[in-house]
């Protein structure tokens, strides 16, 4: 089973507006520019209510932006564009389906019987998942719904992986085993991924670089504030001098937020 | 099986043994245990579930049995208001020698039988376009909502003057009153479907039919069999309303026919089988039932 190369992700200029209680419209994001390089990782961090999710959710067609642009390997972003295979916060399993099951349906359409059943039996293994295939979604452990979830998306072979805080709901433990197998895969299948989180050393774990999402003071609407390079080699030691700096330069960009709680960004919601 | 001698060794000779000994194990060893045969293993107990719910189902319709014989035997109420389950019996066997039992039988049951499928098709169709689509929700809900609160007996006067006398009436009345509980049943599920499994159908290519197939009546499969439970429990119902007036047989007409003869035994004849035949109708979508949730249901 060949699987798409990785696709750039450029966004031009990207505006978002939803409409509030009061029959008016709130800014959301505004200006964001950014460019994602062909398998590179991305990780979009930001406090909750920074719109990380909503700029996922306009890469992946889900959702359109009213200003802007949204590129995929050069060429315009479709609606629900095919080439992004997204794994959302939720592990959103079909609760009727096997877990084998589930993840075909992540198979792109036209794939054959063969191949298609070969290939998520692949994945499976891959994800840690083997024996659990005839299982259904509530009779599995949360964290083996996420790694089923994430198979699901591998198995459109996407040019463009987008992962919506994909280990947010997990204890800490299984959160760091994801991590190393979300490189494996990488690793093994180089498609480029964008990871929406808020766990500062999460990004700092898995991403090449760091877009911190946020608003800037008295003005509406969250923008790209910095994009930080992650250049230590992986696997990543968390003690080295270089994380430990930009973990607290991170911690201070987020923090400017909410001043008096510079934590903010380890929240757990 | 050393260790449990050992552990029971240490028990007899009243040193604390390592390993707590269990009740069972005492049970086991010497003959008896405080907890008696309370101690019995899960399995026994599965066992002990599976006649259970035959048998313990048996123990009231039983009782009721018992005191109905009772009572109508024992002198105290006259025969005139209470017949005696053999007069029952016997009245069965007279209707059936005269060769009216099993086609009164036949024509309820096929009456019921046509009217449910019409009347759950009909529900299916109506309760899918409200649920899957906003703009027929609008335009039809307000219709359908005060039809159903029209009592089904208002139907019956047009619908003889429309239709006449013979089978289709009967039939359009049960259709009526099987429609709305599949209506509402499915309308209510597919609007309630989880919208976060829908955006996932979407997200993955899915497109309208493809998301229709693959989420949403998967999802609202339960819903529907408990809507064509409730469809075929109103079509009994509506049976006998439709048999009541203009018929010339049925279980209806064998109601009203023997309450204006006094034949007692009769209605209560004609009560027993609709009870027996609506359970035994309830009974194979209940079969229905469990193959569907096994396929479909999430646990």
């Amino acid at each position: 089973m060949p699987t798409a190369p990785a696709l750039s992700v450029a966004l031009r200029g990207i505006a978002r507006r939803f409409a509030d209680a009061h029959g008016g419209e709130r800014l959301v994001l505004r200006d964001v520019d950014l460019t994602v390089g062909a398998g590179e990782i991305v990780a979009l961090l930001g406090a909750s209510g920074s719109g990380k999710s909503t700029l996922l959710r306009l890469i992946a067609g889900l959702d359109a932006a009213d200003d802007g642009l949204v590129l995929l390997g050069g060429t315009a972003a479709a609606e629900v564009d095919q080439r992004c295979a997204v794994a959302f916060q939720e592990p959103r399993l079909l609760p009727w389906r096997t877990i084998t099951r589930n993840v075909q349906l992540g198979l792109p359409r036209g794939t054959g019987r063969g191949p298609g059943r070969e290939r998520v039996s692949e994945l499976l293994r891959l994800v840690g998942l083997g024996a659990a295939a005839a299982l259904r979604p509530r009779q599995v452990s949360g964290g083996m719904a996420q790694r089923a979830s994430l198979a699901r998306a591998l198995a459109r072979g996407p040019g463009i992986l987008l992962l919506d805080e994909p280990f947010g709901a997990l204890d800490a433990l299984t959160r760091l085993t994801m991590h190393d197998l979300l490189l494996d895969i990488h690793a093994a299948e180089p498609a480029t991924i964008v990871l929406v989180t808020h766990d500062v050393d999460e990004a700092l774990a898995l991403a090449d670089h760091i877009v911190v999402l946020g608003k800037e003071p008295d003005r509406e609407g969250a923008t790209i504030r910095a994009v930080l390079p992650v250049s230590a080699p992986r696997p990543r030691d968390h003690s080295d001098p270089d994380l430990a700096r930009l973990r607290a330069e991170l911690l201070e960009l987020l923090g400017v937020l909410i001043p008096s709680h510079p934590s903010t960004a380890k929240e757990t919601t | 099986m050393s260790t449990t001698r050992e552990r029971d060794a240490g028990v007899a000779t009243g040193a604390a043994p390592a390993v707590p000994a269990t009740l069972h194990q005492y049970a086991t060893t010497y003959g008896y245990s405080a907890a008696g045969t309370a101690l019995a293993t899960p399995r026994r107990a599965g066992r002990r579930r599976r006649w259970w719910p035959v048998v313990g189902g048996l123990i009231v319709p039983g009782a009721v049995l018992a005191v109905w014989w009772y009572a109508s035997t024992a002198g105290q109420v006259p025969a005139y208001l209470l017949p005696s389950p053999p007069a029952v019996v016997a009245s069965a066997v007279d209707l059936f020698e005269r060769g009216l039992l099993l086609p009164y039988i036949g024509i309820s049951t096929q009456r019921v039988l046509l009217g449910f499928a019409a009347g759950a098709v009909m529900g299916l169709v109506l309760g899918a376009a409200v649920g899957l689509s906003r703009t027929a929700s609008i335009l039809l809900s307000p219709l359908i909502g005060a039809l159903r609160a029209v009592p089904s007996l208002a139907w019956l006067p047009l619908l003889v003057l429309y239709l006449g006398i013979g089978e289709v009436p009967k039939v359009v009345l049960i259709t009526i009153g099987a429609a709305f509980p599949v209506f509402t049943t499915l309308a209510g599920a597919l609007r309630h479907v989880d919208a976060q499994l829908v955006e996932l159908g979407r997200a993955y290519g899915l497109g309208r039919l493809g998301v229709l197939a693959t989420v949403q009546l998967p999802a609202v499969i339960p819903s529907i069999v408990s809507g064509l439970r409730l469809a075929l429990a109103q079509s009994w119902l509506f049976l006998v309303a439709a048999e009541l007036i203009a018929s010339s047989m049925g279980l209806g007409f064998l109601l009203i026919d023997s309450g204006n003869n006094g034949r007692i035994d009769r209605l209560f004849l004609a009560i027993v089988l609709l009870a027996v035949l609506g359970k035994l109708t309830d009974g194979l979508i209940g079969v229905l039932e469990r193959r569907l949730l096994g396929r479909w249901g999430t646990a």
